[in-house]
């Protein structure tokens, strides 16, 4: 069993720094669009998947941490990377705060509070547009790969994403694999019985709220770098609800369903509205209600349940 | 102070608007306990209706009422087909389908009617009087009048009528209402009937102060759930004082903090909002609820 997941993780490896040097260079550029939504889509699984915090408000950390990381490389020169980091400190910083009110807000009363986030953030971004660009947007100068590399933007772009990608999914699932993982099922399920067993359920609401929030600024700072062009616009409520239905989809609750809800949001959009331009959100919608209905546990959910009840079965 | 009063008439103006759907809120969540985030793109669809059926040649008097019948039947299919086979699971579960639904309606306007702004007749006349200096449009004493009307009858329906007791006690205790012979599907189906067809009549007080717009209600729904959360989202009374507090408050925000630009004001009301949230959850007319454990 342990060699054999050795052995799927080295092919997987393998294929992942295979694959810009075998697909069409646009496709490159659109995988890493979808390793930046995966991340922003950890942060939101750990919020509302694993702690049961419904949060409506991720496009504005996504936001945050897109202008955040794109104004410290414009104002202050930084380099790429770091940018990605000051990322992840203003948004943690933000995250953690708002995380507050959810101390004592559940349920709809939460979902309020993050969708007064989620509507608000583009007017901030239109107001300051002084230092924002405002409605106009701001371009950011993607990462340039190094001569002695010989790769293309977009491949030097897929390599850097991956990279971080892989510590943000290492890390997560070593977060939620441990006890921190058993303490946050056990708030999301039984708050009374965790914090009678100990479990500080108010701390962890607050934290968790802090680190998905990261990860959604992380996310948000590595859209930069594959799509080298930011909008108030882009960052709007739908984005919100897409978050949602994507980490529905994927499965809530498990690390891996944040890849699909990944695919999901790169290429759902444009497929549906391929179908039907006015159409798209009936599609969305239509997918939302549907996993709901007939796979609440999401893709990766079902099939983690197959292979469990398989397991017992041998 | 004569601007002072006039910008309040403005804020009661507006307030009504939320009010009127923000009771449509409340109306579905005493009865089914559910937040339907889709409330605001269903009068969206409802005023398109009443859109349609006045080009048909039908006049608004008789299309508003027939819109709402329609309505309605609409409200209750939804509830019966897509909200009633998970009303029972976790709240995350719920508000994910309200949130399908939304999307759904949203775009089914968008698509049957196209994403152009059309202008909408009017069921209200244009007139303004002015009292001393103050100016008073017909607009705002319809807007009340309606509010009046709707609040009214709903306390009737639920105070004073067999129907209303019964669908009282569906909401408060299924089994206990259904040992005693009340059908309790068909009071749940009712119940979003009828906050559908109160919908429509805030589709109709929107789009007759603004262009109809398949995106109209987007901040407005916002607006009234926050109407209804401040009034504790489950008292008729607490959305009509929310949706007052909202609007007035929006008209204030204008009025008076103009260097805040047009963007911000968006922001003012809904921070009154997590304010009042942070200080008092339960909203300022709701009941403390004490949970069993």
């Amino acid at each position: 069993m342990r060699t054999k997941s050795i052995l799927a993780g080295l092919v997987i490896t393998a294929v992942l720094i295979a694959l810009p040097l075998l697909v069409p260079g646009y496709l490159t550029f659109q995988l890493s669009g979808v390793m930046a939504y995966a991340v922003a889509a950890i942060g939101l699984n750990l919020i509302t998947g694993y702690a049961g915090q419904i949060s409506l408000g991720h496009n504005a950390f996504f936001a945050l941490g897109a202008y955040s990381a794109a104004l410290s490389m414009s104002f202050f020169n930084v380099h790429y990377m770091t940018s990605v980091l000051i990322a992840a400190v203003v948004t943690f910083v933000v995250g953690y705060l708002s995380g507050f009110p959810a101390q004592r807000l559940r349920g709809l009363y939460l979902a309020l509070i993050t969708l007064v986030l989620a509507v608000s953030v583009s007017p901030v971004i239109k107001h300051f547009k002084g230092v924002t660009g405002g409605m106009s947007g701001l371009a950011i100068e993607r990462p340039s790969p190094p001569e002695w590399t010989g790769l293309s933007k977009d491949a030097w772009i897929y390599y850097t994403v991956l990279f971080v990608t892989v510590i943000c999914f290492y890390l997560a699932r070593n977060f939620v694999a441990g006890s921190t993982g058993r303490a946050l099922t056990a708030v999301r399920a039984a708050p009374l019985a965790a914090s009678s067993m100990g479990v500080n359920v108010n701390g962890y609401k607050v934290l968790i709220f802090g680190l998905g929030s990261m990860l959604g600024g992380i996310g948000g700072a590595l859209f930069n770098f594959s799509i080298g062009f930011i909008a108030p616009d882009s960052f709007n409520l739908l984005l919100s609800v897409s978050f949602l239905a994507a980490i529905v989809v994927g499965g809530l609750g498990t690390i891996w369903g944040a890849l699909v809800a990944g695919l999901f949001l790169q290429f759902v959009p444009s497929y549906a509205s391929d179908l039907s331009e006015a159409l798209s959100g009936a599609v969305y919608g239509a997918i939302l209600i549907a996993c709901m209905f007939f796979m609440p546990k999401g893709i990766v959910g079902t099939i983690m349940e197959k292979l469990h009840q398989r397991n017992i079965k041998n | 102070m004569q601007y002072f009063f006039q910008q309040l008439l403005n804020g009661i103006t507006t307030g009504a608007v939320y009010a009127s759907l923000g009771l449509a809120l409340v109306l579905i969540y005493r009865t089914t306990n559910i937040a339907n985030f889709a409330q605001g793109e269903m009068a969206t669809f409802s005023a398109f209706l009443t859109w349609q059926i006045t080009q048909w040649g039908i006049p608004i008097y008789w299309s508003i009422p027939l819109v709402m019948l329609i309505s309605l039947v609409i409200g209750a299919v939804v509830y019966a087909v897509i909200v009633r086979p998970v009303q029972h699971k976790d709240e995350m579960t719920i508000i994910i389908v309200t949130l399908g639904l939304f999307l759904a309606f949203n775009s089914a306007t968008g698509a049957i009617w196209g994403f152009m702004q059309k202008s909408s007749p009017s069921p209200f006349a244009s007139a303004t009087w002015t009292l001393g200096s103050i100016r008073i449009s017909a607009e705002l004493i319809s807007f009340v009048l309606v509010l009046l009307a709707v609040s009214g009858g709903l306390y009737l329906l639920f105070q004073k009528t067999r129907l209303g007791m019964a669908l009282r006690a569906a909401a408060s205790n299924a089994q206990s209402a259904q040992l005693v012979g009340i059908p309790y599907t068909k009071m749940m189906i009712l119940g979003w009937g009828m906050a559908a067809a109160l919908g429509a009549i805030s589709g109709a007080l929107v789009a007759s102060r603004l262009t109809l717009d398949p995106n109209m209600m987007a901040d407005v729904i916002i607006y009234a759930f926050a109407s209804a959360v401040v009034g504790g989202m489950s008292s008729y009374v607490g959305a009509v004082v929310g949706g007052m507090i909202v609007g007035v408050s929006q008209a204030f925000s204008t009025a008076y903090l103009p260097w805040l630009g047009a963007d911000l004001q968006i922001v003012v009301p809904l921070l009154l909002i997590v304010a009042v949230l942070i200080v008092k959850p339960e909203g300022l007319f709701g009941k403390t609820v004490a949970a069993r454990v």
